[in-house]
C-alpha cells in the first residue's frame, strides 16, 4: 500500500485597521516606533470607569473587507469580553466578537500550485481590540532570563479585523498564495496598510497532515493540529509550514503521537 | 432652622438670591459632618478644602452678578466609586484605597456646572456589593435613626449622610437595589433610574448591564433637581440614552394621581410571612393615599419575576463582577505586590488587594461563565431576564405604577446582615434593575417603639418613566411630609472616618 500525505492548512490573519484612532478611543492609531506608553489614556489603560466608545471607522473598514470578501454582514454590531490574565492586557480582557462576527460565510479564490482558481472559504471576519506588547530584559529580548518585564500599551486597543479561513489550503504555496491575495484585497481597499514587519499584518497557520491511502483515498490517520505563529513575512510563512508539515509527515510514519499546541517560528534558526 | 436642614432647592435659592452664601451653606455641612462622622462613619474621605474652593467660586459669581446654575452652593455627597479629580476613589476597598482617578465622572461634571460643591466621598461596601454597608474594608457605617444599626448597602454611607444632613442631596450607585434599600433604611428618598439614562462615565463598574447612578434626597422636588442635572445625555458613555430628557420639574410642581393606575403585585401575597408589620402597613398606607388622590388600584401578576429573578440576578452580576474586576491585578495602578513571577504578582495582589465578598462573587462569577457553567448557568440567566422585561412590559399595559415593599423589614442590626428575612431583601430590589426600568424608594413612615426606624415603599415605572414616579412621589408627599433630618447620637462613639 502507498500512502499519500495532504497537509489541511486554515489561516488566521489579523489586520490592523487603518484607522486614525484605537478601536475604543481616540488614541492616535500611529504608534509605530513611538516612544512606550505615549499612545495611551483611561480607556486603552483599563482604568476604573473608563468606558468603550465604538471607533465608527473601524467598523466600516471591517465591513468593506467583509463585502469584498462575499461574506454575508451582519446590520448590527456584538461585541462580547473574551478573559484571560496577562500584563500586556489592560483590562483583563479583550473586546472581541465571539458569537456573533460582523461578517461570515465569506469566499476568496485563488491560483493553486498547478494554476488552477480555487475557491477557499472565510469562515469569518470579526473586529476585536489588539493587546499591548511586554519588552523583555535579557540581552536578545526574550524571555528566557529576563529579570525584568515592561509593559508598553501602546498597541493595546487597536483596531484588528480577525479574517479566519476554513481549514481549505493544502500547500505552503497555497498558504501564502492567500496570505497574499488577503494583502492586496486590504491594502487595495485602504482597509490596512497590511505589513507584516510591523506587524500590522499578522498571519497565524493551524496546519495538520493526514495519511491517505493513495489507492482507495481511505484517510489512515491525521495529526493532532498545531497552531504556528511569528512569520513576519510571507517567505516566513512558507517556510514555518514546509518545515511544520515534514514535522507531522514524520510523526505519521514513525507513529508518533504529536501533542496539539502552539509553535513559534524562529527564522533565524529555521524551526519552529 | 439651620442652613444643613434645608432642601437643596432651597439652597439653591438662596445662594442665587444673595440670601446667604455658598460658603455659609458649605460650613453648616462641614459642622454637620465633623458632628456626626465619630458615630456614623459614612464618609470615606472628606474633602473640605476643596469644597471651600468650589463655594468660593460660587459666591464669587454670586457677588458678580452672574448665575452659578440651579445647584448653587448644593453640598452633594458622592459615593466612593464615583470618580472625583483630587481624592481617591477607594471603592471601599485595598485595593484602590490611594488611586487618584485622573478625571471627574460625567455626573460629577454636570453637577459642578450647575454650581454644586463636593464635601466628601461616601462610604459603601466593597465595590458595591452588600447590603449594609459592614463589606467596607475601612470602617462600618451606622444608621442615623439607631447607631447599632446598619444604614443598608451598598450605598449605605450616602444615605446615612443624606438623612443625618450632612448634605440635602447624595449621588450613589444602584446595581440590585444599591441606592433604594439604604434610602428605606434612612427614610429618604432613592431613585434608580432607567439603565441608560445617566451616564455612567468615571463611574467604578461592578455590573455594568445593571449599573445606575442614582441620587438620594430628602423631597421629591430635590429628587427631580438633581435628576434634571445628572440625566443630560452623555457621548461618553456609549450606553447612554442621546436626545431630550422629560421636564422632572415639572412633573413635581403639579403632581397628581387622579386617573393613575397604581399596581400592587398579586405574587409577593405569598411571601407576606416574610415582611416586617411595618413594611405592609407602611404599602397600604401608600396605596391608601394613592386611591384618595383619584389614582385606581389594581394588581398585577409578575410569576416569573417573582420565581426566577433571584437566581437570574445572582449569576448575571457576578459573572459580570468577575469581569469587572478583573482589572484589578496590581500591573498598573492601585494596590500592587511584588511576586517572583507574574502570576504570583496576580496571586498577591488579588489575595490581598479584595476583601471576602469581593473574592467570593468572583469566584461564582468565573465559575458560572468557565467551560459548560455558560451555557447552564449565564446563557439561560440572560434568556430569563429578556422574559423578565417582557413580563414587565406586559403588565404595564395595566398600570402606570407599581408599588412593592423596598426591603423587607427596617435597618436590622449591625453585624447580623439582617439574617432569615433579608435574604429577600433582593428580591425586592433587583428587578428593576434586571429589566433596566426606573425605580424610587420614599418613606412611608416609622416602625413603633422608642427607637422609630424608618420604613419605605418602593415604586417602579416603565422605561423612561422617572417622571411617573416624582409625580406619584410628590403627590403623597404632600400628604406624608418629606423626609426628617435625623437627630445625631452623643458624639465619640463607633470607629472613626479615615
Amino acid at each position: 500500500m502507498t500512502v499519500r500525505y495532504v497537509p489541511v492548512i486554515g489561516l488566521e490573519i489579523h489586520v490592523q485597521l487603518a484607522t486614525e484612532s484605537k478601536l475604543f478611543c481616540r488614541c492616535s492609531a500611529d504608534y509605530f516606533g513611538k516612544a512606550p506608553n505615549a499612545h495611551i489614556c483611561p480607556g486603552c489603560m483599563g482604568l476604573p470607569g473608563a468606558m468603550p466608545i465604538l471607533n465608527g471607522r473601524a467598523a466600516e473598514l471591517a465591513v468593506r473587507a467583509g463585502i469584498a470578501l462575499s461574506c454575508k454582514i451582519r446590520d448590527r454590531l456584538y461585541f462580547d469580553r473574551k478573559h484571560y490574565f496577562y500584563a500586556d492586557l489592560s483590562k483583563a480582557y479583550q473586546i472581541s466578537q465571539d458569537g456573533r462576527p460582523v461578517a461570515e460565510g465569506g469566499l476568496l479564490k485563488i491560483r493553486s500550485d498547478d494554476g488552477t482558481l480555487k475557491p477557499v472559504r472565510i469562515t469569518r471576519l470579526h473586529l476585536e481590540e489588539d493587546a499591548g506588547k511586554l519588552v523583555h530584559s535579557a540581552a536578545d529580548g526574550r524571555l528566557e532570563g529576563a529579570e525584568n518585564s515592561y509593559a508598553d500599551y501602546n498597541r493595546g486597543g487597536m483596531a484588528l479585523a480577525e479574517i479566519v479561513s476554513e481549514p481549505d489550503l493544502s500547500s505552503p504555496g497555497e498558504a501564502r498564495e492567500y496570505a497574499a491575495r488577503i494583502r492586496q484585497l486590504v491594502r487595495y481597499l485602504a482597509v490596512s496598510d497590511g505589513d507584516m514587519e510591523k506587524g500590522s499584518l499578522r498571519v497565524d497557520a493551524n496546519v495538520s497532515v493526514k495519511q491517505v491511502d493513495a489507492d482507495t483515498g481511505e484517510v489512515l490517520a491525521w495529526s493532532a493540529r498545531a497552531e504556528v505563529k511569528n512569520m513576519n513575512s510571507l517567505r516566513a510563512l512558507e517556510r514555518a509550514l514546509e518545515y511544520e508539515i515534514r514535522r507531522h509527515r514524520e510523526a505519521l510514519a514513525s507513529g508518533e503521537r504529536l501533542e496539539r499546541e502552539t509553535r513559534h517560528w524562529n527564522e533565524a534558526e529555521g524551526v519552529t | 432652622m439651620q442652613l444643613y436642614e434645608l432642601s437643596a432647592t432651597e439652597m439653591a435659592r438662596g445662594v442665587r438670591a444673595g440670601e446667604f452664601s455658598a460658603s455659609e451653606v458649605l460650613e453648616s455641612c462641614l459642622g454637620r459632618i465633623e458632628e456626626g462622622e465619630g458615630a456614623l462613619a459614612a464618609m470615606i474621605t472628606v474633602t473640605a478644602g476643596k469644597a471651600r474652593e468650589e463655594a468660593a467660586l460660587v459666591d464669587g459669581m454670586v457677588a458678580r452678578g452672574e448665575d452659578p446654575g440651579p445647584l448653587a452652593g448644593v453640598p452633594i455627597i458622592l459615593k466612593d466609586n464615583i470618580c472625583m479629580r483630587g481624592a481617591p476613589v477607594t471603592c471601599a476597598s485595598k485595593m484602590l484605597e490611594n488611586w487618584v482617578p485622573p478625571y471627574d465622572a460625567a455626573v460629577v461634571e454636570m453637577a459642578a456646572a450647575s454650581g454644586a460643591l463636593f464635601p466628601g466621598k461616601a462610604n459603601m461596601d466593597e465595590f458595591a456589593m452588600g447590603n449594609s454597608g459592614e463589606f467596607s474594608v475601612f470602617t462600618h457605617p451606622s444608621n442615623p435613626w439607631d447607631t447599632d444599626r446598619a444604614p443598608g448597602g451598598s450605598s449605605g454611607g450616602c444615605a446615612a449622610a443624606v438623612a443625618a444632613g450632612y448634605a440635602p442631596l447624595a449621588l450613589g450607585t444602584d446595581t440590585g437595589g444599591s441606592v433604594r434599600q439604604p434610602a428605606s433604611f434612612c427614610g429618604i428618598y432613592g431613585l434608580k433610574p432607567t439603565w441608560g439614562l445617566a451616564s455612567r462615565r468615571g463611574v467604578v463598574p461592578l455590573a455594568p448591564t445593571m449599573d445606575q447612578v442614582g441620587p438620594f434626597a430628602r423631597t421629591a422636588e430635590d429628587l427631580a433637581l438633581i435628576l434634571s442635572i445628572i440625566s443630560a445625555p452623555d457621548g461618553g458613555d456609549g450606553t447612554c440614552r442621546p436626545g431630550q430628557r422629560p421636564d422632572y420639574g415639572a412633573a413635581v410642581a403639579t403632581p397628581s394621581l387622579k386617573g393613575k393606575r397604581v399596581a400592587a403585585i398579586r405574587d409577593l401575597e405569598g411571601l407576606s410571612s416574610l415582611l416586617d408589620d411595618a413594611v405592609l402597613e407602611g404599602l397600604s398606607k401608600f396605596l391608601d393615599l394613592c386611591r384618595g388622590g383619584g389614582a385606581e388600584i389594581v394588581d398585577v401578576s409578575l410569576p416569573v419575576t417573582v420565581e426566577f429573578g433571584p437566581p437570574c440576578y445572582h449569576v448575571l452580576s457576578r459573572a459580570e463582577a468577575a469581569s469587572s474586576l478583573a482589572r484589578y491585578d496590581g500591573v498598573r495602578y492601585g494596590l500592587s505586590k511584588r511576586g517572583e513571577s507574574l502570576s504570583e504578582l496576580y496571586t498577591l495582589t488579588r489575595g490581598e488587594g479584595f476583601g471576602p465578598e469581593s473574592k467570593r462573587r468572583v469566584l461564582m462569577g468565573t465559575w458560572v461563565m468557565s467551560g459548560a457553567n455558560f451555557d447552564e448557568y449565564y446563557t439561560a440567566a440572560a434568556k430569563t431576564r429578556t422574559l423578565i422585561a417582557r413580563e414587565f412590559d406586559e403588565a404595564f399595559k395595566g398600570c402606570d405604577i407599581i408599588a412593592l415593599p423596598t426591603a423587607p423589614g427596617p435597618a436590622f442590626i449591625k453585624g447580623t446582615q439582617g439574617g432569615e428575612r433579608m435574604r429577600m431583601a433582593n428580591l425586592l430590589t433587583l428587578p428593576p434593575n434586571l429589566a433596566g426600568l426606573p425605580a424610587l424608594s420614599m418613606n412611608m413612615g416609622f416602625t413603633g417603639g422608642d427607637k422609630p426606624l424608618p420604613v419605605g415603599v418602593q415604586l417602579i415605572a416603565s422605561r423612561w418613566g422617572e417622571a411617573e414616579l416624582l409625580n406619584a412621589a410628590a403627590a403623597v408627599e404632600k400628604s406624608v411630609g418629606g423626609a426628617t433630618v435625623a437627630s445625631l447620637p452623643a458624639r465619640g462613639k463607633e470607629g472613626e472616618a479615615r
